[in-house]
């Protein structure tokens, strides 16, 4: 058998492709809802493919790119599943764990603890490999641990689980670039960093990302790094700005089709700021992108992100939206286009406080408008979002999230889902620790029975087309939706209570100590 | 812009302080890098709530830390002595406790400038 110096893993709730269907990957921040965690958890992360070594067809995106940056300097690396841990562990020097979610402090996760006050899946799922057999061999016969990704700020919260699973090095930020040096340092022999923040100046260049050498869960392939709204909840905004160039994006396209898997997910926390001016999109970098990309005949095709203010400025100044969603929808078989766009508040005060960029080139106090401007467009060229909102974040008034409701109402005939998040303290709010003990407070349950209202009303039409090509799939988030259309109705007879309940005790969420 | 190196040698009790060695670095724009070095028998569970908020706070800096027994500083001095010649050295010593011979002596082959600040 193959040995690898390092072994890359995850737990089993990213190493999956969710049956083909990104969304569904969101069923595991939640704990599981009107059934056993073996059938919540078959639904939302079943096995992947592996080959006879344990590796998976496809892996997380993250994770190709660390195994990648790896393999081109020339060590023995390969992403392992996490059930065939034990066949590569007893000889491997190290393993890599990359996670986006390791202990659940994460929105969406936080949220569904909250309100349910069960560990989410991906919290049980991590906590259960970190504590398996093969792990805790690796590590007594002095095997190295190295965890990253975009939540390895959270073990800065958890030391007593850091130093009792023997993790000996922590590293925040792009990791392509100091994984290699690592990895050196653990074939020679040399001590590692306990703690490693990669400043954005250190950060990898264009020509410094490598490019994936296996598929990517449903065909994942980012277009840029960092964003220039310079929203303070976010941690991507204090990443540089780099546009990856067509050629290389065509590059893993490629890769992924060469494995089987001919879906394309573009990835940026706004597509159509590919190649933009600042904060004002350019149609022509973002059409060539498309183009390129279609040349390569993707199945099925999908955005990860779309910003509010870039889709009513790039609609009003180009149609581009119209021009997109025409060359999407008649160039694949698909009947509409999923994509995540954050609402975030109806306050624009809060928008000035949290998010001033967010609207830019428009001001804050157009919000309101610009979101509805924007579901709009989205509607009108069957681009369905799954839209979020956010709770309790700093400096937050009653009156906000009003607002926020008063919004709400004003989106309630367009066809998405809206899912609250309360506030994690990521980019330049992270140090506002104290806002990952969050107070469930009356007016937050309004708001979240408002998205579930709005989320209940649509979520059987767009299960039926985002599903249409698996039937058990569908079959079972119907039944899924059915269950918790049904605990509504029984909790909306005593609504008035949980809520009043809700005022008297204020449930105060501390996951940092459960 | 320069590094900055930080070298803490203290116990574990010691180690609650390293607030105090770390404060003004990190609160500087200056530094692209900062190398802690701490010279301990404390552990990850002493040291990180003392440096939590700097590090949760920061968006800077270029960050490296390495906990070392004292026994082991010889395993280090190759990182050492890349983070004493970048830039600046402060030496944090819990009183009571001295420099490790082998630290001094690199020092001295690089000429370094050191601020000491007994704590």
């Amino acid at each position: 058998m193959t040995n690898f110096d390092f072994v890359i893993t995850v737990d089993r709730t990213l190493m999956s492709n969710h049956h083909g269907r990104e969304f569904i990957g969101f069923l595991t921040t939640s704990p599981p809802v009107g059934m056993p965690e073996r059938i919540w958890m078959w639904i939302a992360a079943p096995k992947p493919k592996v080959d006879k070594l344990g590796r998976p067809v496809e892996a997380p995106y993250g994770l190709r790119k660390i195994e990648a940056a790896l393999q081109n300097a020339g060590f023995r690396a390969a992403i392992i599943d996490p059930d065939y841990l034990h066949l590569h562990l007893p000889k491997a020097k190290a393993l890599l764990i990359g996670h986006h979610d390791f202990f659940a402090f994460c929105a969406p996760s936080n949220t569904w603890w909250a309100v349910t006050k069960k560990e989410p899946v991906n919290r049980r799922y991590f906590i259960r490999l970190m504590e398996s057999k093969p792990i805790r061999e690796f590590k007594r016969r002095g095997g190295k641990i190295i965890v990253g990704g975009p939540a390895a700020w959270q073990w800065l919260h958890v030391e007593d689980l850091w130093e009792r699973w023997g993790v000996d090095t922590v590293v925040e930020g792009e990791g392509e670039k100091i994984i290699v040096e690592l990895a050196q340092k653990i074939i020679d022999g040399e001590p590692l960093p306990k703690y490693v923040y990669v400043s954005p100046r250190d950060a990898p260049t264009v020509e410094e990302i490598p490019c994936i050498k296996g598929a990517s869960v449903n065909g994942l392939v980012e277009i840029m790094r960092g964003c220039p709204r310079g929203c303070r909840f976010c941690s991507v905004t204090v990443r540089p700005l780099r546009y990856i160039p067509i050629e290389k994006v065509i590059d893993e396209i490629r890769v992924n089709k060469r494995f089987g898997v001919s879906h394309v997910l573009l990835h940026s926390e706004d597509i159509l700021l590919y190649g933009a001016d600042g904060v004002l999109p350019r149609e022509e970098p973002v059409l060539k992108l498309h183009e390129a990309i279609f040349r390569e005949k993707p199945e099925s095709f999908a955005w990860s992100h779309l910003s509010v203010a870039s889709v009513v400025y790039s609609e009003r100044n180009y149609k581009l939206v119209s021009k997109l969603s025409e060359m999407i929808l008649s160039r694949t078989n698909q009947k509409f286009i999923g994509v995540q766009v954050g609402i975030e508040t109806g306050s624009p005060r809060l928008v000035k406080a949290i998010m001033p960029g967010k609207p830019a080139p428009y001001k804050p106090d157009e919000w309101p408008d610009l979101v509805e401007e924007a579901f709009a467009i989205m509607t009108d060229n069957k681009i369905f979002p799954a839209a979020t909102i956010i709770l309790n974040a700093p400096g937050e008034t009653e009156d906000d999230v009003i607002k926020t409701i008063e919004l709400m109402d004003r989106l309630k005939d367009y066809p998405s889902l809206i899912v609250p998040l309360y506030f994690v303290p990521m980019g330049v709010l992270k140090n506002r620790k104290e806002m990952l003990n969050f107070r469930v407070k009356p007016v937050h349950a309004e708001a979240m029975w408002k998205c579930l209202e709005h989320s209940l009303r649509w979520a059987p039409k767009l299960a039926d087309m985002y599903l249409a090509n698996n039937p058990i799939m569908k079959l079972a988030i119907k039944a899924f939706i059915k269950f918790v259309e049904y605990k509504k109705r029984s909790l909306e007879k005593k609504l008035k209570e949980i809520f009043k309940k809700l005022a008297e005790t204020e449930y105060v969420h501390t996951p940092t100590t459960q | 812009m320069t590094n900055s190196c930080i070298i803490f040698v203290g116990n574990r009790e010691g180690a609650a302080s390293l607030g105090k060695c770390v404060r003004d670095v990190f609160s500087s724009p200056e530094p692209s890098e900062i190398s802690l070095f701490i010279f301990s028998d404390a552990s990850v569970a002493d040291v990180i709530p003392a440096l939590r908020d700097f590090l949760l706070n920061n968006v800077l800096h270029g960050v490296r830390i390495y906990l070392v027994r004292s026994e082991d500083v010889g395993k280090v001095l190759s990182e050492l002595k890349r983070a004493v010649e970048g830039g600046t050295v402060r030496v944090c010593l819990q009183r009571g406790s001295d420099l490790p011979k082998e630290v001094e002596d690199l020092f001295k082959e690089c000429g370094a400038e050191v601020e000491v600040v007994v704590l």
